[in-house]
C-alpha cells in the first residue's frame, strides 16, 4: 500500500505539520511563558521570575491560594465522576440490554443535555432551589410554615447534583456503544450456568465493561475538573472556588493577574493530564475485553421481570429530575417578566424575549454565536476532511505526529486554553475580536473534524476508489464522486457536533471575549451574575431552540447523528 | 415417564405479526441426541432458546424430565433450569481464565475446593484441553476451536439435565469442524446427556444425531433417523435439503407403480408414497443413483437414451448434466475412472426402480 512519496507530497506533509504545530504549540508555549513573567503582557517592567510558579505549587502545601481551590476542584470532580458514571452506566445498560419500557425514547431523552449549555442546570436549579427565593423553597415554606428552606442548591451537595446531571449524558454515550458491542451470549452463557440477574451483572457484565466504565469515569473527571460555569456560579454564593474558576477570577478581577492565571493553568493542566493518561490506558484495556464480531447480534435482552417497573422508574426519575425539571424551570422563569415570589398564569408573558431582541448587545451576541459556530464547524469539517484524507490514505511520519498534536488541545482545560491564547495573541489585532475566538475554537475542535472523518474514511474500502480510477476518473473526480457521497453523513455529523459545542462554549470564551465579541453563553453568564434570571433564562432557551432546530434539520436532511462523536 | 428428557407441546412464538415457531410438538428421550435442522429463519434457534428459557413462548408447554418449566404455572427462569448451552459465538468470558470459565457454574452452585478442581479437570480432559497447558490461559490466547472446547466443558461441568447447542461449529473452519463433530459425538456417548442441537449443516446433523427434525417456516416438516430422512423423504423440501437430488415432475398412470415423465416416457418404481393425492407427483432420485451404462451393460428397466451436456471433474467423482429429452435434464455423479463419456457423447442412463422416490 505504500504510495510512492513524491517531493511534493513530502513538502505537503511537512508543511501541514508545521502549521499544526504552530497553531497548537503557540498557546501552550505562551502559557508557560506567561507563568514565568512578573507582569501582564505589554508591561515595560515585565521580567522573568519563578515567583508565580512557586506560589502556585508551594502554595499547594503552604496554605496558598491554589490549595483550597485544588482541593475543592478534586473533591467535586471525584464524587461527580463516581455518581455520574454509575448512573450513566446504569442507564446505558437499561436502554441497550434490558426490556425496560420506552428504551428508544429514553435513549433520545438522556442525550438532551448535550444540546444545551451547563448554564441551563445552573439557572433552573437556582430558580427552584435558591435558599431564599427558590420556587420549591417558597412553596415548601408556604405549605408547611417551615422557616428553613428544604433544598439549598448553593451548597457542596447542590453543586455536585447539578454537575452530575450535566455529565450523565457523557457517561451514557460513552458506554452505550460498548454495551451494544458486547456479545449478549456472554450474559446468556452465565444465565445458563445458573447465575441470576445480580450474579450476572456483578460477575460477568461489570467486569467485562470495567475498561469502558473506567475510561468514561476518567473522561468525566477531566471534564468536571475544567467545568467552569456550574461550580463557578453556584459556588460563588458560598465562596467555594474551584481551580478553573480561580483562574477566571485572576483574569477578570481588577487589577488582573495574568501571570498568576497562567501559573495556576499549568497546575490544572497537569492534574487533567494525569486523568487523561489513565483514560487512554483504560480505553486500550476496554478494547481488549469487548469482542466485536462481524455478525450482527440479535437484539437479545435481559428480561427484568418484577424489576421492570423499578428500572423504568429510575430511568424516568433521572430524566425528570435531571432534565425536565430544570429545563421547565428555565422556561417558566423566562416567561416571568419580573422577579416575583407569587406566581399566577396571568403574569406569564414574552417580555423577556421581546427585551432580548431589542437590546443591541443581545443581537450582537446572537450573531457572534451563530457566526462562530457556523464558521468553526465549517472550517473544522473541511480542514478535518483534508487532513484525514491525507492521513488515512498515505501514512507518513510528519502526518502521524500532526495527528498526535491535533488531539492535544482538547485535553487542555477550557479556561487554561483561554489563558494560553490570551498570552499568545494579546499583542496582535486579533485580541478582543471574534477572530481570536474563532481561532481558539478551530484549534480546540479540529480533532473532532479529523477523527470522525478519518474513521469514516477508513471504512470506505480502497477498492472503491481504485474502481473509479481504473474507470478513468482523475483523483479529484474520484474524491468528489466516490468519497464525498459516502462521507456526507459523517461530515454532517462532524459539523453538527462542533456547531453544538461552540454554541454552548463558555470556559474559553469567558477568558477571551471583548465588548464586540460577546456570545450567547457569555451574555447568559453575565445576566446570571447580575441576577437577571429572566433574561438569562430567555437567552438559554434561544440557544437551545437554535441548536435543537439545527439538529432536527440535519437529522432530516443528512441523517447526521450526534452520537457518532469521537471520544478522544 | 422417567425416560422422557424434553417434551414440547404446541409451542408458539410470534414476533409482532410474524410467527417464528408455529405449534411445535416434540419429545426427546432421556440421553437422546436430537438435531433441529433447517435454513435460517426456520425457527430452529427460537425453539432452542425457548427450551433454554432465553425466550418466552407465546403458547404451549415445555416440560423437562416431566417437570413443566413453561406454560403451566410460573415459568422457571433460565438460570434455574439446570441446563448447559454452547453458543455459536463461544461466549467464553474474556476476563476469566479457562479454569475460571469452566468452574463458574460450580461456583454458582457453591461447589468449591477439591470437588470443583476435580470436576473442572475431568471436563478439560474430556474436551482434550491439557490442564497443565491451558488452565491458566485467557480466552484471548486461545484459537476458536479451543474456545469452543472451553464453552463445551463449561456447559457440561455442572451435570445438566439437558445440553443445548446453538450452531456451535458454524464459526469454525472446515477441517476443525470435522474433528469437533467427532469429539461432540464421543462426549455424548460417554456422558449421555439429553442433547438438542441446532444447525443448518446437514452433514453435522447426519453425523451427530440419533434423530433429526427438519424445520422450515416455523414447523417440523419431517423427523426421523438420518437414514430415514435421506432414503425416505416425505417432502420435497426434505429431499432437497438433506442430500442432493434430482426432482422431476411425473404423472401417475396406474396404481401398480407406472409413471409418465414430462417427455411422455414411461417409468417403473417399486413404491409410491402416500404423502400426496392426485396424479401429479414429484420423482426424486439422488445424484449418485443415476447410473451411466456402458454398451454391454444390461438393466431390467428404466433405461433412457441421452446426451452429455456438461461434465465437471470433482476429483473423486464426475458430475454430469444429462439431457434425456427436450426439457428433462438429470444430474448424475459417478466415481471418476478412465474412459468416461465427454460432452456431446450419447449415453444410456439407468434409474433403478428401487432408488426412485415418488412423493
Amino acid at each position: 500500500m505504500a504510495a510512492p512519496t513524491s517531493t511534493s507530497a513530502r513538502v505537503w506533509s511537512w508543511g501541514l505539520l508545521a502549521v499544526v504545530a504552530g497553531l497548537v504549540l503557540t498557546p501552550l508555549g505562551a502559557l508557560l511563558y506567561g507563568a514565568l513573567r512578573t507582569h501582564s503582557p505589554g508591561s515595560r517592567r515585565a521580567t522573568w521570575t519563578l515567583d508565580n510558579l512557586q506560589s502556585v505549587y508551594a502554595g499547594l502545601f503552604d496554605n496558598g491560594w491554589t490549595q483550597s481551590a485544588t482541593i475543592n476542584s478534586i473533591s467535586l470532580a471525584v464524587p461527580v465522576m463516581i455518581i455520574a458514571c454509575g448512573l450513566g452506566v446504569f442507564l446505558a445498560w437499561a436502554v441497550t440490554r434490558t426490556d425496560v419500557y420506552g428504551k428508544r425514547t429514553f435513549e433520545m431523552l438522556f442525550l438532551l443535555p448535550m444540546l444545551y449549555s451547563p448554564l441551563v442546570g445552573v439557572i433552573g436549579w437556582s430558580v427552584l432551589a435558591d435558599p431564599r427565593a427558590g420556587l420549591l423553597n417558597v412553596w415548601w415554606q408556604a405549605l408547611t410554615g417551615a422557616v428553613e428552606p428544604i433544598i439549598n442548591i448553593y451548597s457542596y451537595g447542590g453543586i455536585i447534583a447539578v454537575m452530575v446531571f450535566y455529565f450523565i449524558p457523557y457517561a451514557f454515550i460513552l458506554n452505550v456503544g460498548t454495551f451494544r458491542a458486547m456479545d449478549p451470549a456472554l450474559e446468556e452463557a452465565a444465565e445458563m450456568s445458573g447465575a441470576n440477574l445480580w450474579q450476572r451483572l456483578m460477575r460477568i457484565t461489570v467486569p467485562i465493561m470495567v475498561g469502558s466504565i473506567g475510561a468514561a469515569g476518567l473522561f468525566i473527571f477531566t471534564l468536571a475538573l475544567e467545568q467552569f460555569a456550574i461550580p463557578g456560579f453556584l459556588g460563588s454564593h458560598i465562596r467555594y472556588d474551584t481551580l478553573a474558576y480561580a483562574i477566571y477570577q485572576r483574569t477578570n478581577a481588577y487589577p488582573s493577574d495574568l501571570p498568576g492565571a497562567a501559573a495556576a493553568g499549568t497546575l490544572l493542566l497537569i492534574i487533567s493530564a494525569i486523568g487523561l493518561y489513565w483514560y487512554r490506558r483504560m480505553t486500550r484495556s476496554s478494547e481488549r475485553f469487548v469482542t466485536v464480531t462481524a455478525r450482527g447480534y440479535k437484539p437479545a435482552v435481559t428480561r427484568l421481570g418484577p424489576l421492570r417497573p423499578v428500572v423504568f422508574a429510575v430511568c424516568a426519575a433521572v430524566f425528570i429530575v435531571g432534565v425536565a425539571v430544570p429545563l421547565g424551570a428555565v422556561l417558566l422563569r423566562a416567561l416571568i417578566p419580573v422577579r416575583t415570589t407569587g406566581l399566577t398564569i396571568a403574569q406569564l408573558g414574552l417580555q423577556n424575549f421581546q427585551q432580548l431582541f431589542v437590546a443591541e448587545d443581545m443581537m450582537l451576541g446572537l450573531r457572534n454565536s451563530v457566526y462562530l459556530a457556523t464558521g468553526a464547524a465549517t472550517i473544522c469539517a473541511v480542514l478535518g476532511l483534508l487532513l484525514a484524507y491525507r492521513m488515512v490514505r498515505r501514512k507518513s511520519g510528519p502526518l502521524a505526529f500532526a495527528d498526535y498534536l491535533i488531539a492535544m488541545p482538547i485535553g487542555i482545560p477550557g479556561t487554561v486554553f483561554g489563558v494560553g491564547m490570551l498570552w499568545a495573541y494579546v499583542g496582535t489585532p486579533l485580541y478582543l475580536t471574534v477572530w481570536i475566538l474563532m481561532l481558539a475554537f478551530v484549534i480546540r475542535y479540529l480533532v473532532y473534524g479529523v477523527r470522525t472523518t478519518s474513521s469514516g474514511l477508513s471504512q470506505i474500502d480502497r477498492s472503491l476508489e481504485e474502481a473509479a480510477t481504473v474507470s478513468g476518473a482523475s483523483p479529484l473526480r474520484t474524491f468528489m464522486f466516490v468519497n464525498m457521497p459516502l462521507l456526507k453523513p459523517v461530515l454532517a455529523s462532524t459539523w453538527l457536533l462542533i456547531f453544538m459545542i461552540v454554541m454552548r462554549e463558555i470556559s474559553t470564551s469567558v477568558i477571551l471575549y471583548g465588548v464586540k465579541s460577546v456570545t450567547l453563553p457569555i451574555l447568559t453568564w453575565s445576566y446570571l451574575i447580575d441576577g437577571s434570571y429572566g433574561i438569562a433564562s430567555a437567552l438559554a432557551i434561544v440557544q437551545l431552540l437554535i441548536v435543537g432546530a439545527i439538529v432536527v434539520v440535519f437529522r432530516w436532511v443528512f441523517g447526521a447523528d450526534v452520537r457518532t462523536r469521537s471520544h478522544d | 415417564m422417567a425416560s422422557e428428557g424434553i417434551r414440547l407441546t404446541n409451542l408458539w412464538k410470534r414476533y409482532g405479526e410474524v410467527a417464528a415457531v408455529k405449534g411445535i410438538n416434540l419429545t426427546v428421550e432421556k440421553g437422546e441426541f436430537v438435531t433441529l435442522l433447517g435454513p435460517s429463519g426456520s425457527g430452529k434457534t427460537t425453539t432452542l432458546r425457548m427450551i433454554a428459557g432465553l425466550e418466552v413462548p407465546d403458547e404451549g408447554v415445555i416440560e423437562i424430565q416431566g417437570r413443566p418449566v413453561s406454560g403451566k404455572g410460573k415459568p422457571v427462569p433460565a438460570y434455574k433450569r439446570n441446563m448447559g448451552m454452547v453458543f455459536q459465538s463461544y461466549a467464553v468470558w474474556p476476563h476469566k481464565t479457562v479454569y475460571e470459565n469452566i468452574a463458574f457454574p460450580l461456583k454458582i452452585k457453591n461447589i468449591g475446593g477439591t470437588d470443583e478442581r476435580k470436576r473442572v479437570e475431568r471436563m478439560m480432559e474430556l474436551v482434550e484441553l491439557p490442564v497443565s497447558a491451558y488452565a491458566e490461559r485467557y480466552p484471548a490466547q486461545l484459537s476458536g476451536g479451543q474456545q469452543q472446547r472451553v464453552a463445551l466443558a463449561r456447559a457440561l461441568v455442572a451435570d445438566p439435565d439437558v445440553i443445548l447447542y446453538d450452531e456451535p461449529l458454524s464459526n469454525l473452519d472446515a477441517r476443525l469442524r470435522d474433528s469437533m463433530r467427532i469429539l461432540l459425538r464421543r462426549i455424548h456417548n460417554e456422558l449421555n446427556v439429553t442433547a438438542v442441537y441446532v444447525t443448518h449443516d446437514q452433514i453435522e446433523a447426519m453425523v451427530l444425531s440419533d434423530r433429526v427434525c427438519v424445520m422450515n417456516h416455523g414447523e417440523i416438516i419431517q423427523e426421523g433417523t438420518p437414514r430415514e430422512l435421506y432414503d425416505r423423504p416425505t417432502h420435497l423440501f426434505v429431499a432437497e435439503f438433506v442430500g442432493q437430488a434430482n426432482v422431476l415432475q411425473v404423472e401417475l398412470t396406474d396404481a401398480s407403480g407406472m409413471l409418465r415423465l414430462a417427455g411422455g416416457m414411461g417409468l417403473r418404481v417399486t413404491e409410491i408414497g402416500d404423502g400426496a393425492s392426485g396424479k401429479q407427483r414429484n420423482l426424486i432420485i439422488r445424484h449418485h443413483q443415476v447410473h451411466l451404462l456402458t454398451a454391454d451393460d444390461r438393466a431390467p428397466d428404466n433405461v433412457f437414451e441421452g446426451t452429455v451436456d456438461e461434465a465437471d471433474f470433482l476429483g473423486d467423482r464426475v458430475r454430469y448434466s444429462l439431457r434425456i429429452s427436450e426439457n428433462c435434464i438429470l444430474i448424475s455423479e459417478v466415481p471418476a475412472r478412465p474412459g468416461l463419456p465427454v460432452p456431446g457423447d450419447r449415453v444410456r442412463v439407468w434409474l433403478p426402480a428401487e432408488s426412485c422416490i415418488v412423493i
